[in-house]
């Protein structure tokens, strides 16, 4: 099993001056794989987006490993209920207290200024979240905001997983430093049973395609070239792309991290070997 | 050994404008005529504006509307490449009912007619005149701030010729975008080389203000887009009002 990631800043970001506001990050563990994306909001009242979108991710990886690690050691807990009922609630926390560490940072304010301005700080801070843990038989993810999930599978067949609102258009999207953002994740869970590759990606890569075949031919692509030519080589076409679609297609930075086979499949090749 | 290739099916995304032109009978004469040189010379100002922004692509739709509305370049279904659009002019005759082509640019812009990955749309008005429906106007308006991509549109207006002639106020409840100075982007044409100006600085001001327009929490207020403070029409002696 392979994981891929790759981030790159968007072409209107670059004419405008504005940095990449994408963050992912990964963790490979004995047992579970922990992917996690967000998109920080690029609109200006939303400032420091950028940070809370690396934030989300650090918080999203930690929260994840606490629950797998739990789950490990507790009888009779299952760990896609865990994820779906508990991860949000705990995510939330999570990076507000980080976003409160953040601001006392950057800035000198005191307690009370900060309470004041709560909900704006955490706005200027906003960004969506899309996390997912993959097990030797599962695939349990979480999102909130908008963005794309994708699992592939052995064959040729698909499942567009993710979740999101037709009411919201034109760049509006739900926010982790939304006031009830615990209560607007979606969560679910597949089987990991001839999985191909299982893709979290920021919406200016789908925002690239008019329909969802041409999405779904390009995650496919990059799993054969993963498997052909390895993540490193993969790594670098795929970013120099993403430049390009960028350029011609959203405008908007694009990141990408999937990850290609499975432990099921890496088991049997060894179990073969032996 | 060649280098893998992935598959390049990316498309630029869609930044739809809708223009709704008054053609009552009071807009006759220098009017309608200014107006027709006006948004010719604002088509090829838009498709050099947008030139810097690849990942853009405008289609344009123009409603008119008078006694009844109606399109005068696309259809509910399709839109013109700004590109290919070929002005008619358009000529003025009867009542002014500005409801009847708000109708038409709300099933435009239903969420099931818009391309969801589009760019926020553009929605320039141009009148002269009171509705002659108010109660139908205020409900069209109530509908459009209550549909997803018409809260998420870039509404502006021009009022053409004397103030005495139009309703303000009811022309302002079209707009929903503020300058950068905080007032809302209505302009007011009080001659042809105004309404020329007004015209295409609106017309390109709003695309490349849409098309630059980022993502934002559900949760929070404040405008979709901020425009720039509408430059001023050149003054000449030989302009009349109209």
């Amino acid at each position: 099993m392979e994981v891929l990631n790759c981030s790159v800043i968007g072409a209107s970001h670059l004419r405008s001056g504005l940095p990449c506001q994408d963050s992912s990050l990964y963790y490979i563990g004995e047992t579970y794989t922990i992917i996690a994306v967000a998109d920080g909001h690029g609109d200006p009242i939303h400032d420091l987006s950028k940070i809370g979108a690396e934030l989300a991710v650090h918080s999203a990886i930690d929260i994840l490993k606490m629950l797998a690690d739990d789950v490990a050691v507790k009888k009779n807990v299952s760990l896609s209920r865990m994820v779906s009922d508990d991860f949000p609630r705990l995510v939330v926390r999570r990076w507000r207290e980080t976003v409160r560490d953040d601001f006392f940072n950057r800035t000198a304010s005191s307690e009370d200024d900060f309470l004041d301005e709560e909900t704006d700080i955490y706005s200027r801070y906003g960004t969506t979240l899309i996390a997912a843990i993959i097990t030797e038989t599962n695939i349990m993810y979480v999102q909130i905001g908008d963005g794309d999930i994708v699992l592939l599978r052995e064959g040729g067949s698909y499942e567009i997983l993710s979740s999101n609102d037709q009411s919201l258009v034109g760049g509006s999207t739900l926010s982790l430093s939304g006031r009830e953002a615990a209560k607007r994740f979606s969560s679910g869970n597949s089987s990991a049973a001839g999985m191909r590759g299982f893709f979290l990606s920021t919406d200016g890569l789908r925002n690239c395609y008019d329909d969802d075949s041409a999405f779904i031919r390009l995650l496919s692509a990059i799993a054969d070239m993963v498997v052909k030519e390895g993540v490193a080589l993969s790594t670098n076409i795929i970013r120099e792309k993403f430049v390009q679609f960028s350029t011609n297609g959203s405008g908007d930075d694009i990141t990408l991290s999937a990850v290609i086979g499975s432990l099921t499949a890496e088991k049997k090749a060894s179990a073969e070997k032996i | 050994m060649s280098t893998p290739e992935l598959p390049n099916e990316v498309v630029k995304r869609d930044l739809h404008f809708f223009l709704l032109v008054d053609c009552s009978g009071s807009m006759s004469g220098a009017k309608i005529a200014s107006l027709n040189h006006a948004v010719a010379e604002s088509l090829p100002a838009i498709r050099d504006a947008v030139q810097g922004h690849p990942e853009v692509c405008v289609k344009f739709r123009a409603i008119k509307f008078s006694n009844n509305a109606s399109w005068h370049i696309g259809s509910l279904t399709s839109a013109d490449l700004i590109n290919n659009v070929y002005w008619d002019d358009l000529t003025a005759s009867g009542q002014t009912e500005t409801n009847k082509a708000i109708s038409i640019l709300l099933d435009a812009l239903d969420v099931e007619m818009m391309p969801r990955r589009g760019f926020p749309p553009v929605c320039l008005l141009l009148s002269d005149g009171f509705c002659t429906n108010p109660d139908g106007y205020y409900d069209a308006i109530e509908k459009l701030n209550n549909l997803p991509w018409g809260k998420k549109a870039v509404r502006l207006a021009i009022a053409v010729g004397d103030e005495s002639e139009y309703d303000e106020q009811e022309l302002m409840r079209f707009v929903n975008v503020k300058d950068e100075n905080g007032n809302p982007v209505f302009l007011k044409a009080h001659n042809s080389q105004e309404l020329v100006h007004y015209i295409k600085w609106a017309s390109v001001a709003a695309s490349i203000g849409a098309s630059v327009s980022k993502s934002k929490s559900t949760g929070d207020s404040g405008q979709n887009v901020i425009l720039p403070s509408p430059t001023a029409a050149p003054i000449s002696s030989q302009s009349d009002v109209f």
